[in-house]
Parts: structure tokens; sequence; C-alpha cells
């Protein structure tokens, strides 16, 4: 999905799914940190740190955090040696213009799931503005394989989804979870998900081929881009499991905000 | 007598207005990103791997205050490091960041279109200038925050997609010190920048 450059890359967070951050308020310490949250504190407990204010954004919680990091780890060895190496066979053989046409083509039909997103949230100016986005993208951009409407600075819309509605609404992410495969979630955001699945289209199809197939197509048409994203996140960083859980929850509570 | 006053105020005016514009946050962020733009894609792009990232590194050493990030990306932890540890830390994480930059155009990707909003003033000095990337069909949302620094701008924290660069490298090394000491974490560092 997300190439990023003229930063150092690290947001575009993973499997455009869902996030966000637990609230301040609700300190209850994870379940795993008790043992070793002593060193830091004590020694220090003078010293202000003077930039503070522009970091308030509180940890995840994340109180299944042994079950996340293996999965965490499961995840990783996947990519490493199923996922990335099969997204790289497909790149390769697969032009880059058809990749970003079968890319655009999912995208389009991401559309009744943004629509929804959009009227959950009262928005119906966005909502208006995917309409017609969808529109355009449909019939000048054939099928929504082409993507005319990256032409009109107005059409370029935020994505909205099930979940950042129920953020809107005031519902807490809960607690953060790795989902095998498909990576960070949190138990709002997996709600809305399942929801989701009955707006997607593609289940739809009545021949199970068909839509099996379909399915297939536009999880390794996303691989390349996601894949190269969650290595890149990695290679950067020291810690990579806080890493991504910090920058998926914040991105969320940024697109919640939004 | 009344023309060469005129034309020299008018030459003082237009010399003032100039510096002003010079020292204003976006303008020098936006010649830095031209640069860097200039290195890939312009007529002078560079041809090898090395020189891209010679080039680059010095086009961000001149716009990042490394010093800050660190400080920054320390939080808390900051005082548990010796001087000596922390001119380490500041060298090593700005070695790391600037990889990942530079490796960052490894991959095969279009030229960008970017365009500017407008600059919001933050207590302090501060500014913060958002953008918005477009590179093949996706447009990523990228805010740069600068402060000024010695009569220049430099770049202090950077946002894509509203996660904070620093705000995560924060959190990680605010977890690991948990568990251990600024030496060991140097030695994570260098093994990290070592292994790639």
């Amino acid at each position: 999905m997300n190439k990023l450059f003229l930063c150092i890359p690290l947001g575009a967070l993973l499997f455009s799914g869902c996030a966000s951050t637990r609230s301040a308020d609700t300190e209850a310490p994870p379940a795993a940190a008790t043992d070793e949250t002593t060193a830091v504190g004590t020694e220090i407990a003078d010293y202000e740190d003077p930039y503070a204010d522009d970091y308030e954004v509180a940890e995840a919680f994340d109180p299944l955090r042994p079950l996340n990091q293996a999965i965490f780890a499961f995840n990783d060895a996947a990519y490493t040696y199923v996922l990335d190496p099969v997204g790289d066979g497909y790149s390769f053989v697969m032009p880059d213009p058809a990749e970003k046409g079968i890319s655009n083509f999912f995208e389009n039909l991401g559309y009744p799931v943004r629509l929804v997103g959009n009227v959950l949230q009262w928005r119906w100016e966005r909502a208006g503005r995917e309409t017609q986005r969808f529109l355009l993208n449909s019939t000048v951009g054939v099928l929504g394989f082409g993507k005319p409407s990256e032409n009109y600075e107005s059409l370029r819309v935020p994505e909205e989804d099930v979940g950042q509605a129920f953020g809107l609404w005031g519902i807490d992410p809960g607690p953060y979870l790795v989902l095998p495969i498909l990576g960070p979630t949190n138990l709002r955001d997996l709600v809305g998900r399942v929801g989701e699945t009955f707006l997607n289209p593609v289940g739809y199809v009545e021949e199970w081929e068909i839509e099996w197939a379909l399915r297939g197509t536009e999880l390794i048409n996303n691989l390349p881009p996601t894949m190269d994203n969650y290595f890149q996140i990695v290679e950067a960083s020291i810690d990579p499991y806080t890493a991504i859980r910090e920058g998926y929850s914040e991105r969320r509570k940024a697109q919640v905000d939004q | 007598m009344k023309t060469p006053r005129l034309a020299f105020l008018f030459l003082a005016l237009t010399w003032a207005l100039a510096s002003h514009a010079q020292s204003k946050p976006e303008d020098k962020l936006r010649a830095s990103v031209d640069d860097v733009l200039a290195v890939l894609y312009g007529p002078q792009a560079a041809q090898t791997l090395e020189e891209r990232e010679t080039r680059l590194t010095a086009i961000m050493k001149q716009r990042y205050s490394f010093d800050q990030i660190a400080q920054r990306s320390l939080g808390r932890n900051w005082p548990r490091f010796s001087p000596e540890q922390q001119a380490t830390f500041s060298e090593l994480f700005s070695q790391l960041l600037i990889r990942t930059y530079v490796r960052r155009f490894n991959t095969e990707l279009g030229e960008p279109t970017i365009s500017w909003g407008p600059t919001r003033t933050l207590p302090g000095n501060r500014a913060e200038v958002p953008s918005a990337v477009t590179v093949d069909n996706t447009t990523v949302a990228v805010v740069y925050r600068l402060e000024q620094i010695n009569n220049d701008w430099q770049i202090y924290d950077v946002l894509v997609e509203g996660v904070s660069l620093v705000g995560n490298y924060r959190k990680q090394f605010d977890t690991l010190l948990r568990r251990q000491g600024p030496e060991e974490m140097l030695a994570e560092l260098r093994k990290l920048i070592a292994s790639s």
C-alpha cells in the first residue's frame, strides 16, 4: 500500500487494518510487564523530560502480550519464508501496470466499507465524495482498474471504516491483538472488520471458486508492498514488536481524530 | 540626491524581505526536499549507490537536528546515559535513521509529487509543515516539525500518517531500557546497524 519516502519510513502501517491506543486514564499495567517496570523511576526521578508534552500518547493496552508476541514471531517467520517469496515471485511475473490495476480494482471494491464508515460517523459530505470517486473510477477508470480520481484533489478522501466509526462514538480500542498472518488489530477494530466482511462485494459472488480466486488475487497482489513495508519497519526498529504495536495504534488514533 | 536614496531604500527593503523569506521554515525544508529529489531524479542524479548515500547523508545532516532527535527519543531515560554515552547514542541513532532513509530509495519508485500545506507556528520557535506525498497512486500524509536553531530551521520530528517517528522510537527505547542499561542498549543498536 503506502510507499513513502521523503521521510524516514516508519508509519505506513501494515495491513490497512485497524489500531488504537489505550487512553491515559485507564492505567492497569499489562500483566506481562510487571516484572520489568522496576529499573526506571528511582534513579532519575528528579529529571523532567523537557519534551514530554510533545509525546503524550499513552502506550497501547496490551494485556495479552505473551500471546501476541508469540503470534508476532510466527507471523515474522511466515512473512519471511512464505509470503515474501510468494509476493516476490508474483511481482516478478506480473507487469507493474497490471499489479497497480488489480490493486486499484480491489481498492474500488472497498467502496461500501468506506461509505458505511462515513455514514456511521454522519459524514455525509465525505460519503458524497466517496460516491463520486467510486462512480468515476468504475466508469472512466473502467471497473476501477484505473484511478482517474487521483487527478482531483477533492476526490482524495481519507479512508473511513467501521472501526473508526466505533472510535468516534467513544468506544475504546480495547486490548491490542496480533492476528495470525493478518497482523495487528485491537478488539474494537476486529469487531468492525468482521462486520465489514458483509460489505465486501466479493462475498456475494455465487460460485465459491470464483469468490476464493478473487480473495486470493487480492491477498497476493497486496503482498509485495505490504511485505516491503513490514520489513522496512522491522529493519529500522530496535524493538519491532513495540514499533508496530505503537505505530499501528497511533495511526488508528490519528484516523479516528481526522 | 533623492534617487540614490530611494534606490538604497528599495535595495535595503528587498534585501530585508529576501532574508526574511530565507529564514522561513517551509523554504528551508522545501529547498532540502528539492535537493533530495535532485539527487534521485534530477539531471545530476547520483549514478551509484555510494554516491547517492553520500549526497543524501550530507543533505540530511544539514536539515535534521540529530542531537535533538536523540534527546527526544530517549525521553526520561536521557539522564541515565553519561555524556559520552549520549554522544555515542546520538551518532549511532543518526546512522540508523540515515541508513533507513537512504535504503528507502532502493526500491523502484516513480518520482513523487508533493503538495505542501500551510505552515503552522508552534510555541517556542517551532513550526509544523504539512505535506502530501503521492507516489504510484498512493498518497501519504507527511508532517515535518522544525525548530529554529542558530538562525536556521532544523527538523526534529516527522509524522507519517499521524505517527510520530520520534514518538515511536521513544516507546521502543523505553521498553528496552526497562530491562537493560544504556551500555547494553547501545550494543543492540550497533548490532542492528551492523546486521544490514
